[in-house]
């Protein structure tokens, strides 16, 4: 509520004495008060100012304001006018112009009076921090709007600004607010303003168009030496993609002046144009063989970058043709980065191929059976497969020996050189001889030497140890019953020798059992020492007659020495120490202890979709499996390099062209070194 | 004698709304510009408002002589205090801040201002003021 200004007493004589000098001794302001139309004006002040109360609260302070400002200016109209100290002058025409203004504020109290209380706006801003560059001056409008829809200000700390330049890095509180409105309140609050440094501009460039490895230098992009070498780049040196390629260009950071900027540019870039060279192979060429860029090794220059070479003539890369001076014609593909090399024609001497026989003897040879399955030699190139010739036919019957050897051969064409393989199938048994074996495992024939059965009489002087001669008996028999080769030669050279180191052939005194099996030495009555190579023949003995009933011979390598032919002289045998010498010449070492001869390793691939053709880029253990007898020490080359097991084992086959591949393993104890070969080609 | 007459009675309207007597400023304009006083801007125009102050001065102090009042000897002492208060020749920034800081504030200059009762204005802060600001004396 706002009502007539207080009038002050005076406070030194000079205001004393003057409010004296006054008709009455009243002050000036007392006499204003007693005209009447000041005192109508001040009454409708007055009337205000008791209407105010029935205003809300939050449309007080600018009708208060208003109230305040009339009284002042009624007062100081007043102070300034009376001069006259009878005070008789009529103020009623001067104040009529305060008076109507007491009037319209009446009015406008008593329709504030009825209004709601103001409310206090919602401010909405549209984002919690705003990122401005330096420099630039924003509108608080559009930082956010307020409900009551008046315009956003910045308070600047002296004056609010509907605008404001950004001169500040970093973040900082903004004072933004509005007026009040008809329905609001006044609304001030804060927002985070981030000034961020602009980003350093970068030149808009023009880019020519470049060929593929084109090296970015300032002409190039038509800038001057400082700015291109103010500025990075992506590619930092070549143009790497053919097309429309992008260029990243960077430009750094200023401390305290620019941002880190950057821009991307389209720059045309064309393939590389390219000479494609290539001489002679530097490795023989042969028919068959699959041309590959390889093959021409540092012959071949692709003037620069990737690229695959494509065989015009021929048109597979495949040489089918053999003889001096064949044409063959090549180019080299275009890549993205790369154009098409021109093609050239060179001259190249083409050999004869070498066909590869693959041929895994698995099925089981029975004598007197048909070999026909055994057949199944396979040659590459398949195209030769019609012409191989095996030295039996599929209705042969296998021969009654101990082992044969069959062969097949290609004999040859105008494009390729004649090849042969042998393999050795082994025969050893048959149904009679296996059902006697198992009875010998099994103990059941089995008749203790101490019984002094005849059978086993000769035998017990042999070596008067009968636990020897049954173990030896079972080892030969079990060996039989395998029929395994090696095994059966390696215990029957195991034969505990006589006392005085040798080793006789005792006929069909030599090993026999009561159940009518019987492992003699063919050679009757001559004597053998270690080394020498005799026949062994196992035979089934009835009725006191030797019957050759599914009779099986071997040739046994007398355990020993090379040089120990001596008869009656004791031989020390390869590989055993002096302690096992020493029993050895008394007589005691069992047959467990005597070294057998080392066999020949034998290494099997075995495919795995029976033929040597793979497709490309298979893998080498995905095609077939290696495997030898033993746990010898393998090791592979391909095309003559060395490689790991690893290596080989994940090698692919990626061209169309012939892989030879070669596994050798190392001699062992009990097993001779030997490599195999084979050679695949690709489809 | 109609013109002069009408012109005296708009400088006497002027000096009795506005307070500013035009006469004694125009007399101070020709005095500076008569080249009286040269050695610093804007002093000429304070010492004339600065005479026209004196005078109502003198003339509320012969009118408080007139009466028969006990406080007449101490408001006449006041009065006088604030003649001599007004400094004449303010050259330096520091008196200007004196003398404006003694105008705006000191009561005996409110008091003295106050419409009396003997006929006459006393008007003192609105032309000292004005006259004070012109002035541009060294720091």
């Amino acid at each position: 509520m706002c009502k007539e200004p207080k009038k002050t007493e005076p406070a030194t004589d000079i205001g004393k004495l003057i409010t004296k000098s006054h008709p009455g001794g009243q002050p000036a302001w007392y006499y204003v008060g007693q005209q009447q139309g000041y005192r109508n004006l001040c009454g409708k002040l007055n009337n205000c100012g008791n209407l105010q109360r029935y205003v809300h609260p939050t449309r007080f302070p600018p009708l208060q304001q208003r109230l305040l400002t009339l009284w002042q200016n009624v007062t100081a109209f007043a102070d300034v006018t009376f001069t006259d100290k009878t005070a008789t002058q009529n103020f009623e025409e001067p104040l009529a112009d305060y008076s109507a203004e007491a009037d319209e504020l009446a009015q406008d109290i008593l329709a504030e009076s009825k209004k709601p209380p103001k409310l206090h706006p919602k401010l909405t801003l549209n984002a919690n921090a705003f990122d401005v560059l330096c420099g630039t001056v924003i509108n608080a409008a559009g930082l956010g709007s307020v409900q009551s829809g008046a315009p956003l200000l910045f308070f600047t700390g002296a004056a609010w600004q509907p605008s404001l330049k950004i001169v500040h890095v970093g973040a900082m509180d903004l004072q933004i607010g509005c007026a009040a409105t008809e329905d609001f309140l006044p609304m001030s609050g804060f927002v985070r303003i981030i000034g961020r440094l602009p980003p350093r501009p970068i030149p808009k460039l023009t880019l020519p168009r470049v060929t593929f490895g084109t090296a970015l230098t300032a002409p190039l992009l038509g800038l001057a030496p400082q700015i291109f070498s103010a500025l990075a780049f992506e590619p930092a040196d070549l143009i790497v993609q053919p097309g429309q390629d992008n260029l990243h260009v960077i430009a750094p950071a200023i401390p305290g002046q620019f941002e880190a900027n950057d821009a991307y540019f389209t720059i045309p870039v064309d393939p590389r144009p390219r000479t494609l060279t290539i001489s002679n192979p530097t490795q023989t060429l042969t028919t068959g063989m699959q041309l590959d860029s390889a093959l021409f090794g540092p012959n071949v220059d692709f003037g620069s970058g990737e690229g695959v070479i494509s065989f015009i003539d021929p048109a597979n890369g495949l040489l089918l043709a053999a003889g001096d001076a064949v044409p063959v014609t090549l180019g080299i593909t275009g890549t993205s980065c790369f154009a098409a090399a021109t093609s050239k024609t060179i001259q190249v001497k083409v050999t004869k191929g070498r066909p590869v026989i693959i041929w895994d003897l698995t099925s089981a040879a029975v004598c007197g059976e048909p070999v026909g399955p055994s057949l199944t030699a396979t040659i590459s190139p398949a195209t030769l497969q019609d012409k191989l010739k095996y030295s039996l036919q599929p209705t042969d019957r296998w021969p009654d020996r101990a082992y044969c050897y069959i062969r097949v051969e290609f004999p040859g064409d105008e494009h390729f050189q004649p090849v042969f393989m042998e393999a050795k199938q082994v025969l050893v048994r048959n149904a009679t001889e296996k059902q006697g074996a198992d009875e010998m495992l099994n103990g059941t024939a089995w008749r203790r030497p101490d019984l002094g059965t005849p059978e086993n009489t000769a035998l017990q002087n042999w070596n008067g140890d009968a636990g020897g001669v049954k173990a030896l008996g079972q080892k030969i028999v079990k060996a039989i019953a395998n029929m395994t080769y090696a095994e059966v030669c390696r215990y029957l050279s195991a034969a505990t020798p006589a006392p005085d180191g040798t080793r006789k052939s005792g006929g069909q005194d030599m090993w026999r059992w009561n159940n009518g099996l019987q492992v003699r030495v063919k050679e009757e009555g001559s004597d053998h020492s270690f080394g020498t190579e005799v026949n062994v023949e196992v035979v089934t003995v009835s009725g006191g007659f030797t019957t050759h009933v599914n009779q099986t011979a071997f040739k046994v390598m007398i355990n020993g020495d090379a040089g120990a032919r001596d008869p009656g002289k004791v031989v020390r045998p390869g590989g055993l120490s002096d302690a096992e010498w020493e029993s050895y010449k008394s007589g005691a070492m069992r047959v467990d202890h005597i070294r057998c001869p080392k066999v020949p390793q034998v290494i099997t691939w075995k495919l795995r979709d029976n033929k040597l053709t793979p497709k490309r880029n298979q893998v080498q253990r995905d095609l077939m499996t290696i495997s030898c007898l033993g746990d010898a020490e393998l090791t592979f080359q391909m095309n003559g390099q060395n490689k790991s097991r690893e290596e080989f084992a994940t090698f692919n086959f990626p061209g169309p062209f012939e892989y030879r591949l070669v596994v050798t393993a190392k001699a062992t104890e009990r097993y001779t070194g030997v490599a195999a070969s084979v050679n695949v080609t690709p489809e | 004698m109609a013109e002069e007459s009408d012109r005296d009675a708009k400088a006497a309207w002027v000096l009795r709304v506005l307070s500013v007597d035009v006469t004694r400023a125009a007399a101070a304009v020709r005095t500076e510009e008569s080249g009286a006083t040269k050695d610093l801007p804007g002093l000429s125009a304070w010492q004339a408002a600065r005479a026209a102050a004196v005078q109502s001065l003198q003339q509320l102090e012969v009118a408080f002589r007139a009466m028969k009042e006990p406080e007449v000897p101490k408001a006449i002492i006041l009065v006088r205090a604030i003649r001599a208060q007004l400094t004449e020749r303010p050259d330096t920034m520091q008196k200007v801040q004196e003398l404006q800081r003694f105008i705006e504030q000191d009561q005996t200059v409110s008091e003295a201002e106050i419409p009396n009762g003997f006929g006459f204005k006393v008007s003192l802060r609105a032309p000292l003021l004005a006259a004070l600001s012109q002035l541009r004396p060294a720091p």
